[in-house]
């Protein structure tokens, strides 16, 4: 499936195979959010083992981008940071 | 909570579907989970006849693998997009559906754990820029969609790896500006002589789209520093006493494979102690996709020789000790021979990518004398982020070392401790109250 996915508002296309990380890359230098010490980052490992690439789908929780299957529409946004600190404690 | 299943397969490569498939014809019922949306490991996947970035000997052996699972399918339940949070001391495992984030447990009689190596990344200045990514990472992802990212690319590190994405980018009709070889690969020829077939065959083709892509091969070269421009990454790379500027919109770092223990239960095969916990393939130790289908097998008859004595005898296959010493000889030639010490790096380098801790940071703390592991990582923060100290504990170590001569060991930093991968509170506790989960809503099982 292609189509696009909404990156904080921004749309943004994606291909058939593509993970959600792999799109978001696109958007390098914004990356995939920003971490709890203010840095931005995004798709580093690709297979689930560094969290650099946390981002909120469609408003139901927090994920891996590298290990999620875009679909149209789909609404993806920087993760509240706080929040997943305090489920880390 | 679900019993239906003897054995849980964690990952979904050729080192847990052979031990899978093996386990199967054996008479026992398997649940194989892959955190990926598909199978095939970080060597198969989306590996098919059409892909241009699998080689003929690859896709036979992933067609073998294949037909087998298909013979086993009726015994063997497969669970993609579904991670390993944890075994807990009573034998229930956790499981987590990547996509929903909700949690489910089983109780098998063993698990095998075949999750794949992590990749080694070394350290440089401004490798916590996004953007920067690992080469193995980006192989990945670059093969279930068989296109390239936008933009320039510059391959980094140490090893095979790199050259070998470097070609499968090549043949997408995206070659790098350049690859960064820290070693001389190329002067210890008698040791390739020594590697297996396959291996020279197939490190000539990547040397042959190289080629014909007028890719630089930069030998003895390291990353001296990455930083940010407007548009994207200047990345300054030194080769001897030359220094060479490059702009780039993705730098991909890569300094080989090591194990991946953490969070993950500990082998066990004795019954009397709980449940049998085997390691299969290059989560155990990385030997390469030529390995991991034996090193499947090889756990598989591990645990059948627990499960039925007499009819069992597992010994270690011919294969895994041949693809040992191809390794061990690939080592040799990529040898690093340009590579900075961490102490002699720049105050401002990133150790910690998730704390955002330096060199600087780890050189203050250590100022006090004798600081144990644990002060490292309770005071220093190295190793406390969401990576759960992947890819930080290897380099805390070796600085802490270098500045101070204490060796102390990843694992002493790391721990192990699950979860394996990080689960909300939310979803644990929703597993506790509903005893009547059997499965999590999205993670049904997939035809492969
Ligand atoms: S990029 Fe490392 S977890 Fe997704």
């Amino acid at each position: 499936m292609s189509g696009f996915v909404y990156w904080r508002d921004r749309k943004i296309p994606f291909q058939a195979g593509e993970s959600l990380a792999y799109v978001l890359l696109r958007e390098t230098t914004a990356g995939c959010g920003i971490s709890a010490c203010g840095q931005t980052y995004g798709l580093f490992c690709g297979i689930g083992a560094c969290q650099g690439c946390l981002v909120d789908v469609d408003g139901r929780g927090v994920v891996e981008a590298c290990l999620t299957v875009p679909h149209d529409g789909m609404r993806v946004n920087p993760v509240n940071h706080s929040a997943v600190n305090n489920d880390d404690d | 909570m679900t019993t239906d299943n003897d054995v849980l397969v964690v990952g979904g490569g050729p080192a847990g579907i052979t031990a899978a498939c093996r386990i199967a014809e054996a008479g026992y019922t398997v649940r194989l989970c892959d955190a990926a949306p598909s199978l095939g490991g970080a060597m198969f996947r989306g590996a098919s006849a059409e892909s241009p970035l699998i080689s003929t000997e690859h896709l036979g052996t992933w067609r073998d693998i294949n037909a087998e699972l298909e013979n086993h399918a009726a015994s063997i339940r497969v669970m993609t997009s579904t991670s390993f949070v944890g075994l807990d001391s009573t034998g229930v495992a956790v499981l987590k559906s990547c996509s929903s984030g909700e949690a489910m447990q089983v109780s098998p009689r063993a698990v095998i754990i075949a999750t794949g190596a992590i990749e080694n990344i070394r350290p440089v200045p401004g490798w916590h820029l996004p953007g920067v990514v690992t080469a193995g990472g980006l192989q990945v992802n670059t093969k279930t969609c068989r296109t390239a990212p936008d933009g320039d690319i510059i391959i980094a590190g140490n090893g095979p790896l790199l050259i070998a994405v470097a070609a499968q980018l090549a043949k997408l009709g995206h070659p790098p500006v350049a690859i960064v070889e820290s070693g001389r690969p190329m002067l210890p020829r008698l040791q390739a002589l020594g590697l297996p077939l396959a291996y020279i065959r197939e490190a000539l083709s990547y040397y042959r789209t190289l080629k014909k892509f007028r890719v630089p091969w930069l030998h003895g070269a390291f990353i001296e520093r990455i930083s940010r421009r407007d548009d994207g990454l200047s990345v300054a790379i030194r080769k001897g006493t030359r220094a060479i500027i490059h702009n780039a919109n993705i730098v991909a770092l890569h300094n080989g494979l090591q194990s991946n223990p953490i969070g993950m239960p500990v082998e066990n095969v004795d019954l009397y102690k709980g449940i049998i916990v085997l390691h299969a393939g290059d989560c155990r130790e990385p030997l390469g996709a030529r390995a991991a289908p034996a090193s499947g097998h090889h756990a598989a008859d591990r645990l059948l020789a627990v499960l039925q004595p007499a009819a069992v005898k597992p010994s270690a296959p011919l294969q895994l000790r041949r693809q040992t010493l191809a390794q061990a000889r690939l080592k040799t030639i990529f040898k690093p021979v340009s590579q900075l010490p961490l102490h002699s790096m720049p105050d401002d380098t990133v150790i910690c990518r998730c704390e955002q801790k330096t060199v600087g940071d780890l050189r203050q703390l250590l100022l006090e004398p004798g600081a144990s592991a644990k002060e490292i990582k309770l005071n220093g923060r190295f190793g406390m982020g969401r990576c759960q100290g992947r890819f930080c504990a290897r380099s805390t170590v070796e600085l802490a070392a270098e500045l101070t001569g204490l060796r102390h060991t990843s694992e002493s930093l790391t721990g192990n401790r699950w979860p394996a991968s990080p689960i909300s509170i939310g979803a644990l506790a929703r597993l506790a109250t509903d005893s009547a989960t059997t499965e999590s809503p999205d993670a049904e099982s997939q035809d492969v």
